[in-house]
């Protein structure tokens, strides 16, 4: 079990406090999932940095490849780590009428994530109002590629088991079930092997 | 009737006979192999950096089957009589072309504002809580510098 204090701050020998208030927004309310992904960056200081700028985007957690674990926001404020969401009824086979009826034709993005967004847990996927982000260094290639073509690099070992332990603990600390874990292009359109090598 | 028959004939005619003389379609084949992903294609506005000028083209791509899209202008110099026009730049800009903090655009043009010119793009944002437009305005200062400002609208 984490120890966390009223800021939400994670006190623990294996977790280096490095918050940016700059990517923190409201207040957190409620948390209902884990969303794993990767940087797009070669290292962390290079993630940390833009995490300093005012109104980046960034996520809750970032781990390095040689397995140091940053907390860089409040387990109890927002990030915009997620974006707009896919509809989870679809993907899970279990749409009824009135969902399908407002799908219909809509596009990816905007027009699918925003009728999501509407949607009460768990009918949708967590998100940035109530999802923790954790982010893992590492790049897609090749650089210039279409997105199509360009895939993440692997998470070292010394990653993979920083994550598996990080999610063992928030999960057992803030009762969040196993099931709500996903990789980022599980939920949103996203490159598809973000995040494709993590396990936990 | 039979006028409407006559004239039905006359075009067919006609069209037969365009199609028989041979114009072909040059860029049939280029049109042909654009990638579905590019939606937007336009010119807008010219440039004039030392002894090279040219015109702007606008590009906007969609990338994840259309759940966000990127910008891009391009630098296109002006062909004469003895040159055929060649590209010369791409610019991307990192701060719209971004795959944790998407835009989907949805318009794009330019205006000419003093010796600068300005590619104005509108889009919906992917972290937005309450749905939005934004208007984007890039200032393009040379082949390797711009500012983007957001406009309030």
């Amino acid at each position: 079990m984490l120890h966390i204090d009223s800021n939400g701050r994670v006190l623990s020998p294996k977790v280096k406090l490095a918050i940016s208030p700059a990517i923190e927004r409201g207040e957190m309310r409620v948390i209902h999932g884990i969303v794993v992904h990767q940087t797009d960056s070669p290292t962390a200081v290079a993630t940390l940095n833009g995490y300093k700028i005012p109104k980046s985007n960034g996520a809750h957690f970032l781990i390095d490849k040689d397995s140091t674990i940053y907390q860089t926001a409040s387990i109890y404020k927002k990030t915009h780590h997620v974006g707009w969401i896919k509809s989870r009824c679809i993907v899970e086979h279990s749409c009824s009428s009135t969902d399908l009826r407002a799908l219909k034709n809509k596009r990816p993005g905007a027009p699918i994530g925003r009728i999501e967004a509407r949607k009460p847990f768990p009918q949708r996927y967590p998100f940035n109002e109530d999802a923790i982000g954790i982010e893992n260094v590492g790049e897609a290639f090749p650089k210039k590629a279409e997105d199509r073509q360009k895939k993440f690099e692997h998470l070292t070992s010394q990653q993979q088991e920083s994550l598996r332990w990080l999610i063992h603990e928030l999960t057992q600390t803030l009762k969040i079930s196993m099931s709500e874990i996903f990789r980022h292009s599980e939920v949103s359109w996203k490159l598809e092997t973000e995040g494709a090598s993590a396990r936990w | 009737m039979v006028k409407i028959f006559f004239a039905i004939f006359l075009i067919g005619g006609l069209l037969q006979s365009a199609m028989a003389t041979g114009s072909e379609s040059f860029l049939l084949g280029a049109v042909e192999n654009l990638p579905t992903s590019l939606r937007i294609v336009k010119t807008c506005g010219n440039w004039q950096y030392g002894q090279q000028e040219g015109y702007y083209r606008l590009i906007i791509g969609d990338v994840h089957n259309g759940a966000g899209s990127e910008v891009y202008v391009q630098f296109i110099t002006n062909p004469d009589q003895n040159t055929a026009s060649k590209l010369i730049k791409t610019l991307a800009f990192s701060e719209l072309n971004n795959d944790h903090s998407q835009y989907y655009f949805q318009s794009i043009d330019c205006s000419t504002v003093g010796k600068f010119t300005y590619v104005n793009v509108t889009g919906q944002y992917e972290h937005d809580e309450i749905p939005k437009m934004h208007h984007i305005s890039i200032k393009l200062i040379d082949m390797n510098h711009y500012q983007l400002v957001e406009k309030k609208k």
